[in-house]
């Protein structure tokens, strides 16, 4: 088992490498460009179903709570071999394999934590039910409206950009209880998405994908033990939900791309590419290159910063999401100028950038709006991190 | 004064992060007081021999030994031990032949052990000596004859190509001054046929001196670039138009942010450069070219902008910002351009690939 081999880090890492050669499908990133949804949903089980079998569903929690208690260092060994092998993602399950946990264990009665955390190395997926048509960097000014009848609210509004919503199960929820008061009117609910007066409608992306879903919540009835913390708290509950992944995620992420880049500049060398005789773009090419080795390094101190807890004025977070949604974002689009006009042909996306950059360029767009866009990323750095105050 | 020796904070040989960084607060002290922004200008303005005076400041607390191997009489902190010198170099601004002397000592000390080399690295730790450099195109044997030196006019040992070859040579004349922009530094011509051969040096120099003199270059740039902006949103913190304090401004604030994202960036790259010049990697001249690149570019890019947060007062010759913006523009060129410099590197991650190596190995834990 690979579990048993964690007090020697190198055998650890070796005995999931070994695994992932056993286990990882070589035509996966070729199918899931072109899977339709039911696809994609048996996929990703099927994939969270594997890792489970060896105890890697959901490494990174506390034993108490069935998870393999990972330290932070064993999950970064995890995260480096998933990206050195290119083994499949866990996308579907982002928000329960780090927001649920982040958000149940500090917050979550026995019974919530006894009730939906076993659940999620079965493959129950979650979506976050946060933003609103008129709540996007604003979040706290959210309007979807939930009346405390005495056994449960009653909740009546409109979500939106919940990933993967359509594949839900269960999801994280904020709703008014006050209208009088901003912040302290908000109250942190766990709906059944089976619940009547729930329905969700898929959008549809700029790159033809649909993996955000809109949704629509008429008189749901959601029982009150369903509550997170008290009511009207629900903004420092869902302080931690935010706060609940720690980099890794960005680290693998950058992994990721490091080994794209790597082949795609050996391929282009071997090839000898014409871009590569093209002055502008090779030196462009050259910038980014030492660009995606920054950003590698800047997540390794993200990490060693949550090692250590660094304090919450660290600009680090911001910095990844900024520099790094913003180069993949320049990155593609480098890769567009060098495709030329078959690039412009439509093709799905594979999850390596370096196949189809037209849809990756397309992609990228949503991760500098994502999250926290990158103008509040801005504030974040310009106001926490240099002290400018705030107009 | 109450300034430690650099020999103090590093008992020989064992050395540790702990010790680095107190050498580093050590430098950044003396530096502080001795080279603040009035101090500059009076340099700039010929009042204060400025240049003189740090460096013998330096000299007396063994600034010149930490690169320089013990077995030369330094403290062979190695690369480590010149970035910190040169990240408080360059956040200071501070006059003098410093990148040349540095680099050339460097190359000089892995490329040869003969007695004259070894005198002038003695010498040399000790503060006694300034060596010039070629300023631009230092790697090619093949270099112009005459090409301008970057160093100190007055002092006549050089670092240059001498028939086809490199060799330690005494140029026996005082230079002629070319009188740069940049004021912290000189670049001056010199006859390099009419000196004496101290000592011929191998073929490997050119590339050893041009990786130094890059890495040297790229530290200080995104050092200055640092220092240039956060004194710029200190300003900005004070300055009031319209009843707001400027720095409350988001227009003000985003750009503040992207300068630090940008710097930020720029400091990791560098860091990669150090650091694979520290294990002695094949790659590391391709990524000491790939740093000085973006790190300068990063200097110049930031000190325009600084200029411009600035105002009126970022125009004028009594604020600092013309002070970094000069500096970046003469370390665009040093050592060679920067298109020059991407190019290179491009070669150099080509050779790596070609030969199945990879430039990005990092620690994972």
């Amino acid at each position: 088992m690979i579990l048993d081999k964690r007090n020697d880090l190198n055998a650890f890492r070796m005995g999931i490498r070994e695994w992932l050669g056993d286990v990882v499908p070589n035509d996966w990133p070729e199918r899931m460009a072109v899977a339709d949804h039911q696809e994609f949903d048996a996929f990703q089980r099927w994939w969270m179903a594997e890792r489970n079998k060896v105890g890697l569903g959901v490494p990174h929690w506390p034993e108490e709570y069935g998870g393999a208690g990972l330290s932070l260092t064993h999950q970064i060994v995890l995260a480096d071999e998933l990206a050195r092998a290119n083994a499949p993602t866990t996308m579907m399950y982002v928000i329960s394999l780090n927001h649920i946990p982040g958000t149940l264990i500090p917050f979550g009665t026995e019974e919530q934590k006894r009730k939906y955390l076993p659940g999620i190395p079965q493959g129950d997926v979650w979506c976050q039910g946060f933003s609103e048509p008129n709540a996007g960097s604003d979040l706290a000014s959210l309007r979807c409206r939930a009346e405390n009848k005495g056994d449960h609210y009653l909740v009546n509004g409109q979500k939106i950009w919940s990933s993967y919503s359509m594949h839900a199960r269960y999801c994280i929820l904020l709703v008014r209880t006050n209208f009088e008061v901003k912040h302290a009117g908000i109250t942190f609910l766990l709906m059944d998405m089976q619940s009547e007066g729930v329905e969700v409608r898929p959008i549809r992306q700029n790159n033809a994908r649909a993996e955000f879903g809109e949704i629509f919540l008429t008189d749901v009835k959601i029982p009150i033990e369903n509550r997170v913390g008290e009511e009207n708290d629900g903004w420092r509950v869902c302080q931690a939900t935010l706060a609940s992944e720690r980099g890794v995620l960005a680290f693998e992420g950058a992994e990721r791309h490091r080994y794209a880049i790597e082949k795609f500049f050996a391929d282009a060398v071997r090839d000898d590419a014409r871009w590569l005789k093209d002055d502008q773009i090779r030196r462009e090419f050259t910038g980014l290159f030492a660009e995606l080795q920054a950003g590698r390094r800047l997540i390794r101190q993200l990490l060693d910063e949550n090692k250590d807890h660094a304090s919450s004025a660290s600009m680090t977070p911001a910095f990844v999401k900024l520099s790094g949604t913003a180069l993949r974002k320049r990155m593609a689009s480098l890769l567009v100028k060098i495709q030329g006009l078959e690039g412009q042909r439509f093709s799905w996306g594979t999850e390596d950038m370096f196949d189809q950059p037209m849809f990756e360029y397309l992609t990228s767009f949503g991760g500098t709006i994502a999250a926290g866009s990158n103008e509040v990323m801005r504030n974040i750095i310009s106001e926490k991190g240099l002290g400018m105050p705030k107009g | 004064m109450n300034a430690t020796m650099a020999s103090e904070v590093l008992a020989e040989e064992h050395f540790d992060e702990a010790d680095l960084a107190a050498l580093q607060a050590g430098i950044r002290t003396v530096l502080a007081e001795r080279c603040g922004s009035l101090d500059l200008h009076a340099f700039l303005d010929r009042k204060l021999t400025l240049d003189r005076i740090i460096w013998e400041e330096a000299a007396g607390l063994g600034w010149f030994a930490v690169g320089i191997p013990e077995v030369f009489g330094g403290l062979g902190l190695g690369i480590r031990g010149l970035q910190i010198l040169h990240q408080e170099l360059g956040r200071h601004c501070v006059p003098g032949p410093y990148v040349a002397t540095l680099a050339a000592a460097r190359a000089l000390a892995s490329a040869s052990s003969e007695p004259v080399v070894a005198n002038v690295l003695e010498r040399v730790a000790t503060g006694e000596l300034r060596i010039a450099v070629p300023a631009g195109t230092a790697e090619s044997a093949g270099a112009a004859k005459n090409a301008p030196l970057l160093g100190d006019s007055d002092s006549p040992l050089a670092v240059v190509p001498v028939d086809g070859g490199w060799a330690l040579v005494d140029l026996a004349a005082t230079g002629s001054d070319l009188n740069m922009w940049d004021l912290t530094r000189c670049v001056f011509a010199a006859e390099s046929g009419a000196g004496t051969v101290l000592a011929r040096l191998p073929d490997r120099v050119g590339s050893d001196l041009a990786e130094a003199m890059a890495l040297a270059v790229a530290i200080e740039s995104v050092a200055g670039a640092r220092a240039i902006a956060e004194q710029t949103v200190e300003y900005l913190k004070q300055r009031k138009q319209f009843d707001r304090i400027v720095a409350s401004y988001q227009a003000l604030k985003h750009r503040a942010a992207d300068l630090f994202m940008r710097i930020t960036t720029c400091e990791k790259i560098v860091q990669q450069a150090v650091d694979l010049a520290a294990q002695g990697s094949a790659d590391a001249g391709a990524w000491a070219a790939l740093a000085k690149a973006e790190a300068v570019d990063c200097y110049t890019f930031v000190s325009e902008d600084c200029v411009q947060l600035h105002g009126g007062v970022g125009f004028t010759w009594e604020f600092d910002v013309h002070i970094h913006l000069k500096r970046a523009r003469l370390n665009e060129m040093l050592v060679a351009p920067n298109y020059i410099m991407r190019d290179r590197a491009a070669d150099g991650l080509a050779r790596a690939a070609l030969a199945g190596r990879s430039t990005l190995e990092l620690p994972t834990s």
